[in-house]
């Protein structure tokens, strides 16, 4: 029951609310510059990044009058291409999505968020980012330059239905993982009458089985350079982490070593691998049944991690991910971040993370609410749920990218001597020796003092998250 | 002993066609294939037996590639470079092979100099032609690789057109001097119309060598001038699905200027091939 | 103003475009070769003298692209040589259907390598390509070759997309001379009492030396640029078991922005190119047939 008094007080309290919204909308409307005719182009790499600029494209048009246009260069060639230009003060994008691991390259030409949010008052809600993604994949030196787009992990798929067949649990450490790698191997666990491979991986040329390396790598404590700038590769937990590589060779589809994200992806859902570390994007793939025949069978867990002085270690990865910002030299600056404010606001950021055809993973604390997602596979709540937990626990847990200049050559360079292992021409320790060497010639290349003050930037910046070398020893 | 013998020419002859077959089998399967797996259903291409023929034919995939992948603007670059590119060389080539012809302009150490830069490793060019055109602001535009793409077309283009000028009989052309054409005149009016189909092939050599590029494409461009390779090229590369049906359809499409070429003027294709510089 | 001055001036537009569009670029990149050019730092060239061309030979990356190179090229020569000999000398016996067949023949010359590259792959799939599937018939047992993914398959699966594409362009332009020689010189030799061998080896291939010699260059010269392929099926993997010298120089300078390197390398690799085109035309004295 209301009193009188209260409901006067609440009838005011509307007439502020109203007053406040229009006059609100008023001042809003004002301070927003209108962009008629502006038609701004966005370096997308791929049609599911820029379909969650294209959910919104029509509103904003509508609203601001500003245009987009769409870049679909690959991520193999997006960073050169962007460099090249940028080198000269050039660039035809006016924003630009990239990956983290080029950050400290990329900061030298992107536009300060700050100053622009003060200038057209625009609210990106950065206490709303989960930390490892604003001040690591977004932040260089404590600048933020950019705001995320795709809150990239690895976790761990797995097929329940073959895992339950033969007493499985999902593997908790890389040992486990390769022993259920080489139990399922050869066993026609889908009953379709044909023998199934064990485990699937993505080891294409040009980063791939670096990363899923570096899954490992990061699991037994690992991360890229010790303090004085030496890579720490070869170190033991290195050499641990080629060595459970190679021991699922037998065990992978043929094709392996050409396999990228979706091939690696479809030997999962098309049902010939019952498990594989993936980006979480194949979460969402497994469950669409346009493409995928384990629907409702999948289920996912935080990628294996290695004991350590008996106990479990776990740290996971975030390779890749994408972060949007707006080049220095960009004819469109303020529309741009425009369209980014719209575009990353709480509600449309989990919208587009949302979306089964988006390949974008939530990056906003707020985007992890359980409800949001129900909607999505109806009937698989329970696997919603642990996606959902999954994807937050990795994100926490964590390692990011090497992000110094470079980035690209030492991760390239690392690919080509981890695959060399792979395919049996070189021994783990052999491949990590001569890694470690291909990156102490990159590091001269690029100047060995200025390498080391980069390193040092990106080391302070995981510090700070607490994520530090830990040796391996048994 | 004559039938015997007519017998066995008979056998030999079957065996020829036989043989001829299986290696026309060779060559177009990979192109069937490729059109079929643009028309399949994606899953009738991930079918292990494979699926021979599609069923349903679908065209849900050139439908994508329209409208998702937005393919037109690709295809009208293609068209825009590969075009202006090729009346570009004609226009160059033209002269320049008839003077060689005619007047043996420079020796035949000219000639043969137009002729080697047709060896040169593209990526010498592609190196250096990407910093003057990125400091000259011709980056993602149409021009760079209409320029671009001389480098191989001309001396391709000068050669084929100087043998055409050699078999010319001189004296058509000089009759219609005697009776009172310019040089310039008789050469665009008389012998021009004459070696017209040659000057069509040359053409259209042109058109595909420009079509087909990749390598100085995937460098150059990335929206504004984007060609068919690049597109391609990008789904194939796309970091988020195997898009083997659109990027399929896109190849498809990009070899139906070749298939053109290949189907209308055989006749000419010999002689294109070997650059001119066999002499039959 | 003489006819012929007057025809110097009509070669003034090709030769514009030539140095302007290669000769300037490549002296400018001679510069280059001679410079530590990082790009996206944003400083000029520093001149560092040969060095880059130092590094090149010293670096093991680059001689490994140089042997796959030729392990690619050699080979696809070869097999595009003998059997497009083969299918000329076969067409150029029959009459009935012979442009026909032609056409069918030629049709993968012309088309786009990466367009060709988008097919093989489709066709190389371990588990959902043809091949392993058509192989799996005749052996009666499951084949899942892994043609682009095995080190020691993935050279050879590329270089047969070669071969497919560019034996019928062998095959064109030696039938080209085939049907250029007189059938009469047939004719008498075999009055002579002449065996095919004999006819084969003292008539047919001496006319067509030139066709031989102008096919084969062409080939080696293109072959050494190999870079669609490469680009499109493997991206030089697995580990760097297919990456040609043309690949590495495009990734080195223009991926990992060595540029001076990058330029260096292409240096080196026009050097080969013109060396050993050189070469083959003195050995075969083309310039004194033609």
């Amino acid at each position: 029951m209301l009193t009188k008094n209260s409901k006067k007080v609440l009838k005011y309290v509307g007439l502020c609310c109203i007053v406040i919204l229009l006059f609100g909308q008023f001042v809003y409307g004002a301070e927003k510059p209108q962009f008629k005719g502006t038609t701004i182009t966005v370096m997308a790499i791929a049609e599911a990044y820029a379909r969650g600029f294209k959910m919104f494209e029509d509103e904003i048009a509508q609203k601001y009058g500003i245009k987009m246009k769409f870049d679909m260069t690959p991520p193999q060639d997006a960073y050169s291409k962007a460099m090249l230009q940028f080198a000269t003060g050039r660039s035809s994008w006016d924003i630009v999505l990239f990956m983290p691991a080029n950050l400290a390259d990329y900061s030298k030409h992107l536009e300060p968020l700050e100053p622009l949010i003060k200038k057209l008052g625009l609210n990106f809600y950065l206490d709303d980012i989960m930390p490892v993604y604003r001040d690591i994949y977004c932040s260089w030196e404590g600048t933020l330059y950019a705001i995320p787009w795709d809150g990239d992990q690895h976790n761990l798929y797995y097929n329940k239905e073959a895992f339950a067949e033969y007493g499985l649990t999902p593997p908790t450490t890389w040992d486990e993982y390769d022993k259920i790698a080489e139990l399922l191997n050869g066993k026609d666990w889908d009953h379709d009458g044909k023998r199934e491979y064990g485990v699937v991986e993505a080891w294409q040329r040009g980063g791939y089985a670096f990363w899923w390396w570096m899954d490992r790598f990061a699991s037994y404590g690992g991360i890229y350079f010790d303090e004085e700038m030496n890579p720490l590769l070869n170190s033991a937990g290195g050499i641990k982490a080629l060595e459970h590589m190679v021991n699922i060779t037998p065990f992978v589809p043929p094709g392996t070593l050409t396999f990228g994200y979706p091939e690696c992806e479809n030997a999962f859902i098309k049902s010939d691998a019952p498990m594989v570390v993936q980006w979480a994007s194949t979460g969402k793939s497994a469950m669409d049944p346009t493409a995928s025949l384990i629907v409702g069978k999948v289920g996912v867990a935080l990628i294996p991690g290695v004991i350590i002085r008996g106990k479990l270690f776990r740290r996971t990865t975030l390779p890749t991910g994408w972060s949007a910002g707006i080049p220095k030299y960009a004819q469109h600056k303020e529309a741009a971040a425009l369209v980014l404010e719209y575009l990353s606001q709480p509600d449309r950021a989990l919208k587009i993370c949302v979306d089964p055809k988006t390949f974008v993973d939530p990056w906003r604390v707020s985007s992890f609410n359980l409800t949001k997602w129900l909607s999505l596979w109806p009937g698989y709540e329970s696997y919603t749920e642990d996606y959902l937990k999954v994807m937050k626990k990795t994100i926490e847990l964590g390692l990011p990218d090497l992000q110094i200049p470079g980035s690209d050559a030492y991760v390239k360079a690392a690919d080509a001597e981890i695959s060399a292992a792979l395919i049996g021409k070189k021994s783990p320790k052999k491949a990590l020796d001569d890694a470690v060497k291909a990156w102490n010639k990159i590091t001269d290349r690029y100047g060995r003092e200025q390498q080391k003050e980069y390193w040092k930037a990106q080391y302070t910046a995981m510090q700070e998250k607490e994520i530090v070398y830990i040796p391996y020893e048994k | 002993m004559l039938q015997r013998r007519k017998t066995k020419n008979f056998l030999t002859l079957i065996l020829r066609y036989l043989i001829l077959i299986f290696f026309v089998l060779i060559a177009l399967f990979p192109i069937i294939w490729l059109i079929e797996t643009s028309l399949k259903l994606s899953k009738q291409y991930y079918a292990s037996p494979p699926v021979w023929i599609p069923n349903p034919l679908t065209f849900y995939h050139y439908k994508l590639l329209f409208t998702t992948f937005g393919a037109i603007p690709y295809f009208k670059n293609s068209l825009i470079i590969a075009f202006a590119n090729m009346v570009l060389v004609l226009i160059v080539s033209i002269p320049a092979a008839y003077a060689i012809s005619r007047y043996k302009v420079g020796g035949e150490t000219f000639s043969f100099w137009i002729l080697t830069q047709r060896m040169l490793p593209p990526i010498a060019a592609v190196i250096p032609l990407f910093l003057l055109y990125n400091k000259i602001g011709l980056i993602d535009q149409h021009l760079s690789l209409i320029l671009s793409y001389t480098i191989f077309n001309i001396p391709f283009v000068v050669w084929m057109l100087i043998s055409f000028f050699n078999e010319f009989p001189i004296e058509i052309q000089e009759q219609a001097m005697v009776d009172g054409c310019t040089e310039l005149q008789s050469l665009i009016m008389v012998v021009l119309p004459i070696i017209a189909p040659g000057l069509v092939v040359a053409a259209l050599f042109c058109f595909v060598f420009s079509w087909n590029e990749l390598m100085m494409a995937i460098t150059f461009t990335s929206t504004n001038a984007a060609t068919v390779t690049v597109l391609f090229a990008s789904i194939l590369q796309s970091p988020t699905g195997v898009w083997y049906g659109e990027a399929s359809g896109a190849a498809v499409m990009a070899i139906i200027p070749a298939f053109v070429l290949t189907f209308f003027f055989q006749r000419y294709i010999v002689r294109g091939l070997a650059l001119g510089g066999v002499k039959g | 103003m003489t006819r012929k001055w007057r025809a110097r001036i009509f070669v003034i537009p090709v030769l514009v475009l030539i140095l302007g569009i290669t000769i300037f670029p490549l002296i400018y990149s001679l510069g280059i070769s001679l410079t530590y050019y990082y790009l996206p730092a944003g400083i000029s060239p520093v001149f560092v003298g040969v060095e880059n061309y130092i590094t090149a030979f010293q670096d093991p990356e680059f001689w490994n692209s140089l042997k796959i190179t030729f392990k690619i090229a050699i080979p696809a020569l070869f097999l595009e040589f003998f059997i497009g000999f083969a299918l000329a000398l076969l067409l150029n016996g029959i009459k009935k259907g012979r442009t026909v067949i032609a056409s069918f023949l030629t049709t993968p010359v012309m088309i786009a390598p990466a367009a060709a590259a988008m097919a093989f792959r489709l066709l190389y799939h371990p588990e959902y390509g043809p091949i392993n599937a058509f192989l799996s018939v005749l052996s009666n047992k499951p084949v899942k070759i892994d043609w682009l993914g095995s080190p020691n398959i993935s050279f050879f699966s590329i270089l047969l997309v070669d071969v497919w594409q560019m034996t019928p362009f062998i095959m064109l332009i030696l039938l080209a001379g085939l049907s250029s020689i007189p059938e009469e010189l047939y004719e008498s030799a075999r009055i002579d009492g002449s065996s095919s061998f004999q006819i084969f080896k003292y008539i047919t291939l001496p006319l067509l030396k030139l066709p031989i010699i102008v096919a084969i260059l062409i080939r080696v010269i293109d072959l050494l640029k190999f870079f669609d392929l490469v680009y499109v099926l493997t991206m030089g993997g697995p580990a760097r078991t297919t990456e040609t010298i043309t690949f590495f120089t495009y990734f080195a300078g223009l991926r990992f922005f060595r540029v001076g390197y990058g330029a260096a390398l292409s240096f080196i690799l026009l050097f080969i190119v013109v060396g050993l085109t050189s070469l083959f035309l003195k050995v075969t004295k083309l310039k004194e047939i033609a």
